[in-house]
């Protein structure tokens, strides 16, 4: 078959060449391709004509051309049709075709567009810088995820400890058996007695401690004043008679 | 109609698509490089509509057919080939984007503000990739090429092929609109692209960069 060449494109020589009846029936069963009339046997040799016929190849180029301009004129702008097409085929053969075996598998036109085999030059230099981000490194990841890990554990031991704490205190803050010194009065030596969980102490305490509950309250130390005050209050029965007015 | 228009479905130019995806996907990458030429002007308009540089548009236009091809097993039908490859470039452009708000200086392209994302972006009296003072010269003079062309129609012609490429109408339709056979509908619409094409073939080998 005649042909216009395969980097030639149109020409005066490709045009006489094609006015055959051989180049014209191939691009009338083009014309009737670009319009969805061919099925079965005529689709497929005309198909296989195409691929090896640069002159059909542009009588496809040049009738959906006239089809999109007649659409819209603005459809007329592209200026490197061929260039690009030669492109593209020289980057589809580097290609290892098409993937098969996969017929469940259904991306979206999103995920597609999306996916990480970007051949784009913007996408390579993109890549490149940030390499130093640590985007694309699964041992920075696996790092992240310790991290986090590490820092929820401590967090609850701390939060655990805390706990342990407050049982220490409270333990610490039990009441356990004391001793006091008893006097015989207010000049008389003192005299130690332990008596079990029974508070006993000097009576003249606590009036003192009556007398001053104003200051108690309003202690920094909030432990040992409540304790102060309890103490005032807890042992009421071993105290002696009070004087009026204390 | 003669023998080689074997009627499965309605023959639309879908179909065709359809049948040309299976080609594709059983190997022959010469049936995925026709819908590449029937397609590309179409998504490189839409992908110049979203990004400005020249050689972006063609990258992401390049980057949008690849990845077609690598998902072209994907594509089931139920959708027309073009909306699926519709959405897979406008994805792609979006993505290019981002990554190029990411790292401007790394792309050379200057003035892509967050704002240019906006697929309806426009900046007042800026031209766009397909809107250099020679794109815009080149697609007057072909439109007004295939205008010309199809004012010297006979009617008969003119009449058939507008009702396919404009009016989207089948053979079929058409054969029924002007009364004849659907051979001659296939026949003029032949004979009126081929006139049209005689005046344009010369305008694309002349204009920079030979279009084709």
């Amino acid at each position: 078959m005649a042909s216009g060449g395969k980097g030639g494109g149109f020409s005066r020589q490709a045009g006489e060449q094609m006015n055959t009846e051989e180049q014209l029936k191939l691009r009338e069963q083009v014309s009737a391709l670009a319009d969805g009339q061919l099925h079965g046997v005529a689709f497929a040799a005309t198909v296989e004509q195409l691929g090896g016929d640069e002159d059909g190849r542009a009588s496809w180029h040049v009738y959906h051309l006239i089809g999109d301009v007649l659409r819209s004129s603005e459809l007329g702008t592209c200026q490197h049709d061929r260039d690009f097409v030669a492109r593209l085929s020289a980057r589809l053969q580097a290609e290892p075709g098409v993937p098969r075996g996969l017929d469940g598998l259904h991306e979206s036109p999103e995920l597609i567009a999306n996916s990480d085999r970007n051949t784009l030059g913007i996408a390579k230099i993109d890549r490149k810088s940030r390499a130093a981000a640590n985007d694309g490194s699964y041992r920075w990841k696996m790092l992240a995820g310790l991290a986090t890990v590490v820092a929820a554990a401590a967090i609850g031991w701390s939060g655990l400890g805390d706990r342990s704490g407050e049982a220490l205190l409270a333990r610490q803050s039990a009441p356990e058996p004391v001793k006091v010194a008893l006097g015989a009065g207010p000049t008389g030596g003192a005299e130690s007695v332990s008596v079990g969980a029974v508070l006993i102490r000097d009576p003249h305490l606590d009036g003192l401690l009556a007398a001053h509950r104003q200051f108690g309250g309003s202690s920094a130390f909030q432990n040992p004043s409540g304790f102060l005050r309890n103490a005032t209050f807890d042992t009421g029965a071993s105290r002696g008679p009070r004087a009026p007015g204390q | 109609m003669s023998d080689d228009s074997v009627p499965e479905g309605e023959p639309t130019p879908a179909n065709s698509d359809h049948l040309l995806v299976e080609r594709a996907v059983a190997g022959d990458q010469r049936a995925f490089e026709l819908l590449v030429i029937k397609y590309q002007r179409r998504i490189e308009r839409l992908i110049g509509r979203m990004v400005r540089d020249v050689d972006l548009v063609e990258d992401i236009a390049q980057e949008t057919f690849i990845r077609a091809w690598r998902a072209l097993h994907q594509f089931r039908g139920d959708a027309q080939f073009y909306t699926w490859l519709y959405r897979i470039a406008v994805n792609t452009a979006k993505k290019a984007l981002m990554d190029l708000k990411r790292h401007p200086a790394a792309y050379g392209v200057n003035g892509a503000s967050s704002d240019d994302e906006d697929e309806t972006y426009r900046r007042e009296n800026e031209q766009t990739t397909e809107e250099t003072p020679e794109s815009e010269l080149a697609a007057r003079e072909i439109a007004q090429a295939v205008n010309a062309a199809m004012d010297a129609l006979p009617e008969d012609l003119r009449q058939a092929v507008v009702l396919r490429e404009i009016e989207g109408l089948s053979y079929e339709e058409i054969a029924e609109a002007m009364a004849c056979p659907i051979g001659t509908v296939r026949s003029r619409i032949f004979r009126a692209r081929e006139a049209i094409s005689a005046r344009v073939r010369p305008m694309l080998e002349h204009q920079s960069g030979k279009r084709w």
